[in-house]
């Protein structure tokens, strides 16, 4: 079967381009370093290891349920659920996929934002002069409108806000091939050679107070002590760093991947699509913000910046860089443009999922529910920019960029690998493969990777899912932001449920097979 | 950076490069397919 659906990648080369887009995130050289210089080059070691068990076959999943789901006429995970499980469960459990990346969009525009904004004042030297990270970390502050007031407001902030999202607003809505690869075949390689010539000018440095660049890449590459690796906090951070980087269980791989026919490959593409992000996080990823820090502040305090959170780095310290830095308003302006550049193919995927779901099951035109999205997600995002400093994308963080995504991997596997079954799996995966998967990769997808994905979600109930749900160590003054931010999943998840609920009952083809059958019994 | 740490990263790099290599390769050089050939084409199989 396969039902002709409108729109579609245009080229190969557009799709791995906006696949790896996908995946190339503002975590690649943000969140990435940070983590690697945190636990020294022991980091690599669970981290290259938990790419090749969960991240490379969770990504052949992703592509081969995406195209067999598309081949029924689906482009979200209910459908696609459906036509891997007949159990009406099975379609709810596929909301996760719709409902995780259109909730982490909520707020990871508003951060993307940012990146534009720095990129602004770094190109018009809005902040030169404040040469510490103390100094930046109150310009940030500043930025953001987090002045003790009652709200997080910032005209300049709300302004590059307000810019990102019509930007990516205009994107999706113009479709796959039309919005989302025209932008990915020309801001991917641009994002690659910024990243590539800001490797190299940083990989060139002169050596300061006695340190070199050898000493900030040793903080990614040197295992100084062997029984780091015997840590669970190690192993935990790094498959974390594997999901984010590919942006596996959160449901664009799949839409994405529902535009394929079933003679398209997608074991070589998905490779493809995982090597080239890993080209962006581990080449050019840890040559660039830690290198940096060590060189200028040496190991200690880069080490102390990386513990500091994930925008220390980028947005405290490395603007203090620039500005020791020759020609450092040209590079740091490279810097930010590359993170904005990182952030845009990633959210411009992230309410595909949703306009699909509107579009293909629920039937509304694109339109209107571009129209709908639109305004359903604006609203969402008032009170996560204006109520930041309570701390309201840290919540919805946890609940779908944190736990949601380890829960839906984990189900997405076994209903895959266990329930639709490895040995269909296998078969499906290699329709029109450019690439034949080493046989060792079936075993692995069968036991170690559902597993793997099941006992990681039980650590992550374990070690946090209690005191968050009680809110331990939240400001008694933030509870009710935060109950706000629940409320707003809540009711997204709400209306997804509806969603599906009506989609099964009123459209006709999900009870084709069934008529089908019946005409065959009949004649 | 020790000898060994050089060794540690040149491999890993080494490695993502050349994964990187054989997927374009053949995707796009092996197969003869133009990197902007039309993948919408109609083909038996979808009618």
């Amino acid at each position: 079967m396969n039902i002709r659906r409108p729109d579609g990648w245009a080229t190969r080369f557009g799709l791995i381009m906006a696949m790896a887009g996908n995946a190339i995130g503002l975590g690649n050289f943000l969140r990435f370093p940070g983590k690697a210089a945190q636990f020294g080059g022991a980091f690599m070691v669970p981290y290259l290891f938990a790419m090749v068990m969960l991240g490379i076959p969770m990504m052949w999943m992703e592509w081969t349920i995406g195209r067999h789901g598309g081949g029924f006429g689906h482009g979200s995970t209910p459908g696609m659920f459906h036509r891997l499980w007949h159990r009406p469960v099975a379609k709810y459990l596929g909301i996760f996929g719709v409902l995780l990346p259109a909730m982490v969009g909520v707020y990871y525009i508003y951060i993307e934002s940012w990146s534009l904004g720095y990129a602004w004042q770094t190109m018009t030297g809005a902040y030169w002069g404040q040469t510490s990270n103390e100094e930046m970390e109150a310009v940030f502050s500043n930025y953001l409108g987090m002045n003790g007031g009652f709200f997080s407001f910032n005209l300049v902030s709300y302004s590059f806000f307000l810019a990102t999202f019509a930007l990516n607003i205009f994107v999706f809505g113009r479709g796959i091939s039309k919005g989302i690869e025209v932008v990915a075949k020309y801001c991917m390689p641009t994002l690659l050679v910024i990243g590539i010539v800001l490797a190299v000018r940083v990989l060139t440095l002169p050596p300061l107070d006695g340190r070199t660049i050898g000493d900030g890449l040793a903080q990614i590459w040197r295992i100084e002590d062997w029984t780091t690796l015997l840590r669970s906090d190690v192993w935990i951070a790094a498959t974390g760093q594997v999901f984010f980087t590919l942006s596996v269980g959160l449901g664009m791989i799949h839409t994405y991947a529902s535009y394929l026919k079933k003679q398209h490959d997608v074991t070589l593409s998905g490779l493809g699509s995982c090597a080239t992000n890993e080209f962006a996080e581990v080449i050019l990823g840890s040559t660039i913000a830690i290198p940096a820090a060590v060189l200028f502040f040496g190991a200690t305090q880069a080490q102390a910046i990386a513990k500091g959170g994930t925008f220390s780095l980028g947005f405290f310290a490395l603007p203090v860089i620039f500005q020791q830095m020759p020609a450092g308003r040209f590079f740091g302006t490279l810097w930010f443009l590359l993170l904005f550049l990182a952030g845009l193919t990633s959210s411009m995927a992230m309410f595909t999922p949703l306009l699909v779901f509107l579009e293909d099951e629920l039937r509304i035109t694109r339109k209107r529910a571009v129209a709908m999205i639109g305004t359903a997600v604006f609203l969402m995002m008032q009170p996560v920019i204006l109520f930041m400093h309570h701390g309201m994308v840290d919540e919805i963080d946890y609940w779908v960029g944190d736990f949601g995504l380890v829960l839906f991997a984990a189900i997405e596997t076994v209903v895959f690998a266990w329930i639709f079954g490895m040995a269909r799996g296998w078969k499906e995966m290699h329709l029109g493969a450019d690439l034949q998967v080493p046989r060792i990769f079936y075993y692995i997808m069968k036991y170690v990777t559902p597993t793997f994905m099941v006992l990681l979600l039980a650590w992550y109930a374990y070690d946090g899912l209690l005191s968050h749900i009680l809110m331990k160590g939240v400001a008694v003054e933030s509870h009710p932001y935060r109950w706000v931010a629940r409320l707003i999943i809540a009711v997204m998840t709400s209306f997804l449920i509806w969603g599906v609920w009506y989609a099964w009952r009123t459209h006709p083809k999900f009870f084709e097979e069934t008529e089908r059958a019946r005409e065959e019994t009949l004649s | 950076m020790t000898a060994l740490s050089w060794i540690y990263m040149g491999l890993v790099w080494a490695s993502i490069i050349a994964i990187n290599a054989f997927c374009f390769y053949r995707m796009f050089w092996k197969k003869q397919d133009s990197p902007t050939a039309d993948m919408r084409s109609e083909t038996p199989e979808d009618n």
